[in-house]
């Protein structure tokens, strides 16, 4: 309860204490677990991804995978959003290499990996921003690093970029074990949240739900029983 | 490698997500969903909410006072209604609603109005708000100056020319009109920004409305008219009466109908009368037969032991039965009884049985009579002879009854296609002098609500009688400023609540767990809440009720 979490305020990532937020990943985990044959499983593979940019997947990421490095599973947090990365700065990492380098087989992707960036947690950065990443996820590159990166870690947890926004989130998630889609509050229609699912289900990725994030309480306690 | 990664997935999952078909868009509005999208647009209602006050505030302020003054008349008729379609039905001619219905219409007529305009003067009437300024004790006095001013600036209109046209358009602006249902009170109000004028202008108008409705009522060359309508009528009523006397003498009859109601009386009574002739005429005649056969089978004479010396009481007692049963027998053979009826034959064997106790009787030796018998005159034949001739003689004045009967019918029924075939000429006379009677009554009617007019006016007394004369107003009518700013303000709060329903029908953003669950389909695993300080502790809050 005690951990600092990743929490972008106002456009720049903070390291903050909000036990709500680490209390809902630990949720989250709880009920996700149920899905895997083992509370402790190796190398299982969990994706977030938003239709639009600025949902909060990365902050839910990078969230779920302390709350999994907190209970002692070893998590690789691998930052695939390469239009706005973030991930490296909220850790106080530098940001290359990363996941761009080791897609270019610049770099071998466990030894781009940033090690333990909080308790039990590594941290594999975008490497890079503004770059078009679709041309390197044509070929085996992304699924070479991802069993790579499956060597040493139980758990992958990958922050994709925006559905509807960039093509390349479909690429990285069809490796997934189990994909999340986060859906910010007060943003998103309904029309567009439907054709995110829709591609999900087309692309036959196992998504197994879907988190709200950002909910406001609009109702008055007294209104809210009431009705 | 990727079948590695197949088989990693394969082994790692217990089962895949259900992934179920994607649930229709089709919500309806929930009461929770519009209340919340009520607090969501909270500020925006607050907002509108201000405004509308402000609104209000500032129409309240800007707008003068009004004063009103009123007055009443009573409709009370002076013969008026001779001018109107008064023939539709003349027995409403004693009624006045034409009248009442008319005098608003003429209240508010160009003529009275502009009477009124030239007498009281269009500069009066469109005089510009001018409020007394106040002696200032205290800061509300300087506040009430300005105000006062400011609805001067904003009400005076420079560029309106001071004419009797836009008085008299003033006028009918601000003249207040109402008549009641049915009552006869005509209830009058002025509107204007001072006291004094509004009851100077209103006294000054129900002046002129009074003149101005008796001369418009007033035309002494009507009842000439109308008295020359009057006789013309009288003298219809009469040839139409002469017609009718001529056409009835010469049918010789004083009342048609009633002369024909009787003819055809007297016809049915004839019919029944004739009709018993005739059955009483069938009856006769056949007992005149009967007889006329009973005589021809009697002998002329016949054999009878006549007892010689005296006849004993009881043999007397004996034939004076035997003649009755006799008698009896020929009446009930006449009135038609069959011979094998009871009666008949009840009375054949009484017959039989006497005639044998005469024999037994006569047989007897007696000391005081001896029978002999002897060849006597039949006394049944000359019975029957009597009564056949009465039979004739009554069946012979039945039929000349019966005659008599069928001439009078004839004749009747002569009379009565006689009186037919005049018919529709003596209805259309009756209809004339109907006609004729009930114009002569109306005529009757309006000469008299002429000469009533004529003696009104003579007196120069108009029909709308001076209740109430116009009052003072001591308080003010307008405006109701409390009412326009709770009003303005309501309105727009009522504006900016549908602006929000109609916002909440079309808005299609996903904002709770269950739009979410509702859209996807899925369950929803985490609810985050914004991090600011009240969705968290309320976050908190709700975690902690539910349990874990």
């Amino acid at each position: 309860m005690g951990s600092l979490i990743p929490i972008r305020d106002k456009g720049e990532w903070k390291q903050r204490q909000v036990p709500s937020m680490l209390e809902e990943c630990r949720n989250l985990w709880a009920i996700l677990s149920t899905h895997f044959r083992t509370s402790a499983p190796t190398s299982m593979m969990i994706g977030f991804v938003s239709t639009i940019a600025g949902e909060g997947t990365t902050t839910l990421a990078s969230n779920f995978a302390v709350a999994l490095g907190e209970q002692g599973i070893t998590t690789c947090l691998v930052e695939g959003n390469f239009h706005n990365p973030g991930l490296a700065g909220s850790f106080d990492v530098p940001p290359e290499p990363g996941l761009l380098q080791a897609l270019r087989g610049k770099v071998d992707p466990s030894l781009a990996v940033h090690r333990q960036v909080a308790e039990g947690l590594d941290l594999l950065p975008a490497g890079g921003s503004g770059v078009d990443s679709y041309p390197l996820l044509g070929g085996n590159a992304f699924l070479q690093a991802l069993v790579r990166l499956r060597d040493g870690h139980n758990a992958i947890v990958l922050d994709a970029p925006p559905l509807s926004e960039h093509a390349e989130a479909s690429l990285m998630l069809r490796y997934m074990d189990a994909v999340i889609l986060v859906v910010r509050a007060n943003e998103i229609r309904k029309p567009a949240l439907r054709r995110s699912l829709t591609t999900l289900k087309s692309l036959g990725v196992p998504y197994v739900g879907v988190t709200l994030n950002a909910m406001t309480y609009e109702l008055p306690v007294f209104l809210d029983r009431l009705l | 490698m990727a079948e590695q990664i197949n088989f990693i997935r394969r082994r790692q999952l217990v089962e895949p997500p259900v992934q179920a078909p994607l649930p229709p868009d089709d919500e309806p509005m929930t009461l929770r969903a519009l209340v919340a999208a009520v607090f969501r647009w909270r500020r925006m209602l607050l907002v509108l909410g201000i405004v509308g006050a402000l609104v209000g505030f500032v129409l309240a302020i800007t707008k003068p006072n009004t004063y009103l003054s009123s007055g009443a008349f009573l409709v009370k008729t002076g013969g008026e209604q001779v001018q109107p379609n008064i023939f539709a039905d003349p027995t409403k001619a004693l009624y006045q609603p034409q009248l009442r219905s008319n005098a608003p219409k003429i209240l508010l007529s160009g003529r009275v109005l502009r009477d009124v305009a030239e007498r009281v003067g269009p500069e009066e009437i469109l005089a510009p708000y001018d409020p007394p300024e106040m002696v200032v004790d205290s800061l509300l006095d300087r506040v009430k100056n300005l105000v006062f001013k400011l609805q001067s600036f904003l009400h005076a209109d420079p560029h309106m020319p001071v004419t009797v046209d836009n008085a008299v358009e003033h006028l009918r602006e601000n003249l207040i009109i109402e008549t009641g249902g049915r009552d006869d009170l005509i209830e009058i109000s002025y509107r204007a920004n001072s006291k004094e004028r509004a009851q100077r202008i209103l006294a000054t108008y129900m002046q002129v409305a009074q003149e101005v409705h008796l001369e418009v009522y007033n035309s002494p060359e009507e009842v000439e008219i109308i008295e020359e309508n009057y006789r013309e009528a009288g003298d219809r009523l009469k040839n139409a009466q002469l017609a009718m006397r001529v056409f009835l003498d010469s049918l010789s009859v004083q009342d048609f109908d009633l002369e024909l109601t009787s003819n055809k009386n007297e016809l049915r009574r004839l019919s029944v009368v004739k009709g018993t002739t005739e059955s009483s005429v069938d009856q006769k005649k056949k007992r005149v037969g009967f007889l006329e056969a009973e005589v021809a089978r009697q002998p002329e004479l016949v054999d009878e032991l006549v007892p010689e010396g005296v006849e004993s009481a009881y043999l007397k007692s004996l034939r004076s039965q035997q003649a009755k049963y006799e008698q009896d027998l020929s009446t009930k053979l006449v009135a038609g009884y069959r011979e094998d009826t009871s009666e008949i034959k009840q009375l054949r064997r009484r017959i039989a049985d006497i005639e044998k106790s005469i024999e037994a009787e006569l047989a007897k030796p007696s000391e005081d009579v001896r029978m002999v018998k002897k060849l006597v005159p039949n006394k049944r034949k000359d019975q029957l002879l009597t009564e056949l001739n009465k039979a004739v003689s009554e069946l012979e004045v039945d039929q000349e009854s019966l005659v008599n009967l069928q001439r009078q019918e004839e004749e009747l029924g002569k009379e009565i296609d006689a009186l037919a075939a005049h018919k529709p000429h003596y209805d259309d006379l009756a209809q004339e002098v109907a006609d004729a009677r009930q114009a002569e009554q109306r005529a009757q009617i309006l000469l008299d609500l002429a000469r009533k007019k004529q003696r009104f006016a003579a007196r120069g007394l108009s029909s709308l009688v001076l209740m109430d004369g116009a009052s003072f107003p001591h308080d003010k009518e307008g405006p109701r400023r409390m009412v326009l700013i709770v009003g303005s303000t309501f309105g727009a709060l009522a504006f900016g609540l549908l602006l929000i329903t109609i916002l909440q029908l079309t808005d299609r953003t996903v904002r709770t767990p269950d739009d979410l669950e509702a859209v996807a389909g899925i369950p929803v695993l985490a609810v985050i809440p914004r991090i600011d300080r009240k969705n968290l502790r309320r976050h908190e809050t709700l975690r902690r009720r539910a349990g874990p």
